[in-house]
């Protein structure tokens, strides 16, 4: 392990790999830092640019920007109330107040120790966790593969905003999306409506630029006419002083584990875990009244969660292929995209991606710390434009993204179609992420299913052959029937 | 951004706009069972214990199910709110509300429409620039000089980074 990470840090240090990185990481703090335009957004722009790069150099600017709209979307929070991104509203709850105290300056620096501190937790977690996961998943059968890919989605689901019913219906939307094509194992065409485009299926960037971005652009226009009136003119980062910042040992600690652990949960992501965070340091406080009205420690454990979540999301995805975000899954997109497999053989077949991506993400969390000190001045005034510029740009390099992947038409008009689609469906509520899991992880179910079923004689009892298989049913059953139980309790509540 | 849990009680108007979801799911699902064999080959295709049919009728008769709870629900809590509604009138209010911002949307549509459709028809340059320009414009830019100067340097960027640079055939 030790020498693939070392290997990984070599491939990270080339002058051209470090300066994708660095700008990834550079994009993700602008990104972060504006209302409205999100992570899987950002990684989507990058989409058109990245296709002509090696994969590990795609998937560094990716990483790059992930782990930049973490720390970027507490500037916004701090300094406007307005979260840059759904886990930094929780950030807002004590770092605008401060900001309002005239402590933004050490609100942000607190953000920014927290973060830093909380990435570099969860990529000590990563390093640890994967290379011990990935052994056990390489000694997986088409059966287990098939199994974790279901949980997976069942997790993701479960765990997702908004109700499981909600979840399951996008996940079965996107599985007939995947479907969509030549079957792979008998060659037959299924949902191709006649159409010689959509013989290899439903183009996958295409799917990623429609649900991500074109309808998050359809969305946020309702955001266009909000005004970014900043609490301060300071515009500096004052960081605290170590011995303070170590004081507050708890809510980092706290911060730093949650967010590990849920990062590695599909489908809870960033915002599961600040809340979560906050909610646990304030009880656990003397003072828990003082939350909320700007307590330093409101700021450090969301910030330290959220970043901490970087780390645990790349435990599911280099090892079963099961993304713990939408960033995530963008990322596995572009793993695709990039002719490698994700899922238990990625540790096998691309262990110098794995291992590069791992050491980019710790070196991300280190330029993320130094680029927010030495820039913030330019991200306020980011902040301040109005986004009627950006959206038209967004929506020129989402389309390029699109062409770019077959180098057609074609993937264009299906964007814009699920972009709509995506839109109605994130209005009332369905998660697209379980969409786009869905058109991730069902071939590899079906195609593993039936591998082994073949191997199997057609005998379905090869499910439950071993204990980890049933292991997995029964986590599986149990999550559905606590989701129905759940909707039961919540409904005779809802009556009385 | 996109998904907020709403924790503020139900409206009809909203009900209703399930209710329309709940219809599309089924269209969907109940659609599948018609077009997932557009060749049709012979089901006995494959002799596993699948074949190629197995795993869309499956997902697509889950979907059903699923699209059916939904619907029910939806029905239900429909059924139980005791509120004064009128669905036309409710559009028209709506549409009178939100007119500026339904514009705005039904616009981009057809603007990325338009842009797909005359992509590669004319000089990429030119047509990402007019895009962009009408972009700022239907987004309430009505500084026109800074519009044009950002239209052209966005287009010209975007000329030299995907055709220049990274040599997409447009």
């Amino acid at each position: 392990m030790l020498e693939g990470l070392i290997g990984g840090f070599a491939n990270c240090f080339e002058p051209f790999n470090l300066l994708l990185l660095f700008l990834g990481t550079f994009l993700g703090l602008l990104v972060g830092a504006l209302p409205g335009l999100s992570s899987p957004m950002a990684i989507i722009i990058l989409l058109p640019v990245t296709y002509s790069l090696e994969p590990l150099p795609a998937l560094l600017t990716m990483i790059g920007v992930y782990v930049g709209t973490k720390l970027g979307g507490s500037f916004s929070a701090i300094l406007l109330r307005t979260p840059g991104t759904p886990a930094g509203a929780c950030t807002a709850l004590d770092g605008f107040p401060m900001a309002e105290k005239g402590q933004s300056a050490l609100a942000l620096g607190y953000a920014t120790y927290a973060s830093f501190f909380g990435g570099v937790t969860s990529w000590i977690i990563a390093v640890t966790c994967i290379p011990f996961i990935s052994g056990i998943a390489l000694k997986s059968s088409n059966a287990d593969i098939a199994l974790i890919a279901i949980m997976g989605l069942v997790m993701v689901s479960a765990f997702t905003r908004g109700s499981m019913l909600k979840g399951f219906i996008g996940v079965c939307i996107g599985l007939l999306i995947g479907s969509m094509g030549m079957d792979r194992t008998d060659a037959i065409e299924r949902f191709t409506f006649g159409s010689l485009d959509l013989l290899s299926g439903v183009p996958f960037a295409a799917a990623l630029v429609g649900l991500f971005g074109f309808a998050v652009v359809i969305s946020d226009l309702s955001l266009m006419k909000s005004t970014s009136e900043l609490v301060t003119t300071k515009f500096k980062i004052e960081l605290p002083s170590t011995f303070d910042f170590l004081k507050r040992w708890r809510a980092w600690s706290i911060g730093g584990f949650f967010g590990s652990i849920i990062g590695a949960v599909p489908g809870v992501g960033a915002d599961g875990a600040t809340w979560l965070s906050y909610g646990t340091v304030k009880n656990n406080s003397k003072n828990p009244d003082a939350f909320g009205k700007g307590e330093p420690d409101g700021v450090v454990a969301p910030e330290t969660a959220n970043n901490a979540t970087t780390g645990g999301t790349m435990v599911p995805m280099l090892t079963l292929g099961i993304p713990g975000d939408a960033s995530t899954a963008i990322m596995i997109g572009a793993l695709y995209l990039h002719g490698l497999q994700p899922g238990v053989t990625l540790m096998k077949t691309g262990a110098e991606v794995v291992y590069g991506m791992l050491a980019g993400l710790l070196l991300a969390g280190v330029f993320m710390f130094f680029i927010a000190l030495g820039a913030i001045r330019f991200f306020v005034y980011v902040l301040r434009q109005h986004r009627s510029i950006l959206f038209p740009f967004v929506m020129v390099f989402a389309t390029m993204g699109a062409f770019a992947s077959y180098n057609e038409y074609f993937p264009v008009y299906v964007a814009i179609f699920l972009g709509v689609f995506g839109f109605f469906m994130e209005e009332r509520g369905f998660p697209v992420v379980t969409i786009v899991l869905g058109v991730i992880l069902g071939p590899i179910i079906e195609y593993n299913t039936r591998v082994a079923l073949q191997v199997a004689d057609a005998q379905w009892t090869t499910f439950i052959d071993t204990w980890p298989r049933i292991i997995m049913i029964g986590i599986i059953v149990f999550l559905v029937f606590n989701e129905i139980k759940q909707g039961l309790i919540r409904r005779k509540i809802s009556k009385q | 951004m996109l998904v907020t849990d709403k924790k503020t009680k139900e409206k009809k108007s909203d009900i209703v706009k399930d209710i329309l979801i709940g219809f599309i799911i089924l269209i969907i699902s109940v659609g599948a069972f018609f077009t997932y064999n557009p060749a049709d080959a012979p089901l006995d295709v494959g002799t596993d214990g699948m074949n190629f049919a197995t795993y869309p009728l499956g997902v697509a008769s889950l979907l059903t199910l699923l699209g059916l709870i939904y619907l029910a629900n939806s029905l239900i809590k429909y059924f139980n709110l005791k509120e004064d509604y009128s669905f036309f009138n409710y559009l028209i209010q709506s549409i009178q509300d939100n007119k500026s911002l339904y514009f705005k949307r039904l616009s981009t549509v057809i603007l990325l429409l338009l842009y797909a459709l005359i992509l590669g028809e004319i000089n990429f340059m030119l047509l990402t620039s007019s895009f962009l320009f009408l972009g700022f414009f239907l987004y309430e830019r009505r500084d026109y000089f800074l519009m044009l100067i950002l239209s052209l340097l966005g287009g010209g960027f975007s000329y030299a980074l995907f055709v220049y640079f990274l040599k997409l055939p447009i």
